[in-house]
């Protein structure tokens, strides 16, 4: 898998992680590094185009999950520290519907793992860029 | 029955869900079933590289073989045991920021197969059996 990087100007502006290729065990880290280096260079508000990803396992849950903490201005837990440090987060705390991550176009298979997992109900899904892009 | 062998590393995680959508097929699994097994296949071999065998590599067995309702899958290991008691039912009701991690490859395994059974021996090696039955839920009551 790989990971391109375009900007869109919305509201506010908005930049767009394109993953290509399977999100697996093997590629999930990649994807937070380039959410990193995106975060890292002034991205506050990050869609992840999911259009040419047929396939995720609970590994692309880990990345999404990381993201979701970066677009909140959070430190991600290290996923090289192993799942302890997922353990470790703060659930003194009140969640919801994600206002700066958001997701574009998932394929079946990806979209299934994002319900079973109870994803979808907390990250916004938009299957038109225009749209997507104005909701931020 | 099919097998394979493969060295326990995530860049060979493809070739073991190739290989399980070819042996599904050789079988004549039906089509719906087949993203199933090769999740709950990927989720297993996942957990082994990175906990079972810490990264380190190792050996990974797939091996696929029908049974008389469905098709059954062993994933083996010879890394360290794990008790799956251990791992938590994640909360995927809660909110991201509220919940971990961990436990929602087995979880997702538990949702996609009919039957999962972890078996852990010092000599023989771990092994993960799991059970997809053909008949879908619901049918035939």
């Amino acid at each position: 898998m790989n990971v391109t990087v375009t900007q869109a100007d919305g509201s506010v502006p908005v930049t767009i992680l394109h993953t290509h290729g399977d999100l697996d065990a093997s590629s999930y880290k990649g994807l937070i590094a380039a959410a990193g280096t995106a975060f890292d260079g002034g991205a506050r508000d990050i869609l992840l185009d999911l259009s040419d990803t047929p396939y995720m396992s609970s590994s692309g849950l880990v990345a999404l999950q990381s993201i979701a903490a970066l677009a909140r201005g959070e430190t991600p837990p290290d996923p090289g520290a192993g799942w302890e440090a997922f353990h470790a987060i703060d659930r003194d705390r009140e969640g919801g519907l994600q206002a700066h991550f958001k997701l574009l176009n998932p394929q079946p298979r990806v979209d299934r793992v994002l319900e079973m997992s109870g994803f979808k109900r907390f990250l916004e899904v938009y299957t038109d860029l225009e749209a997507a892009v104005a909701s931020f | 029955m099919a097998i394979l062998r493969m060295c326990a590393d995530p860049s060979q995680l493809k070739v073991i869900r190739d290989f399980v959508a070819k042996a599904s097929r050789d079988l004549e699994m039906d089509d719906w079933i087949i993203p199933d097994v090769q999740l709950a296949v990927d989720e297993i071999c996942s957990n082994v590289i990175t906990h079972g065998y810490g990264g380190q590599g190792g050996q990974i067995e797939v091996i696929v073989e029908p049974i008389p309702d469905g098709v059954q899958i062993i994933v083996r290991d010879w890394g360290l045991a794990f008790d799956p008691q251990d791992v938590p039912v994640p909360r995927v009701d809660a909110p991201l920021e509220l919940r971990s991690l961990g436990g929602l490859g087995l979880f997702l395994v538990r949702k996609l197969m009919d039957d999962v059974r972890f078996e852990f021996d010092g000599e023989r090696g771990n092994s993960v059996t799991m059970v997809k039955r053909f008949q879908r839920e619901g049918e035939g009551q």
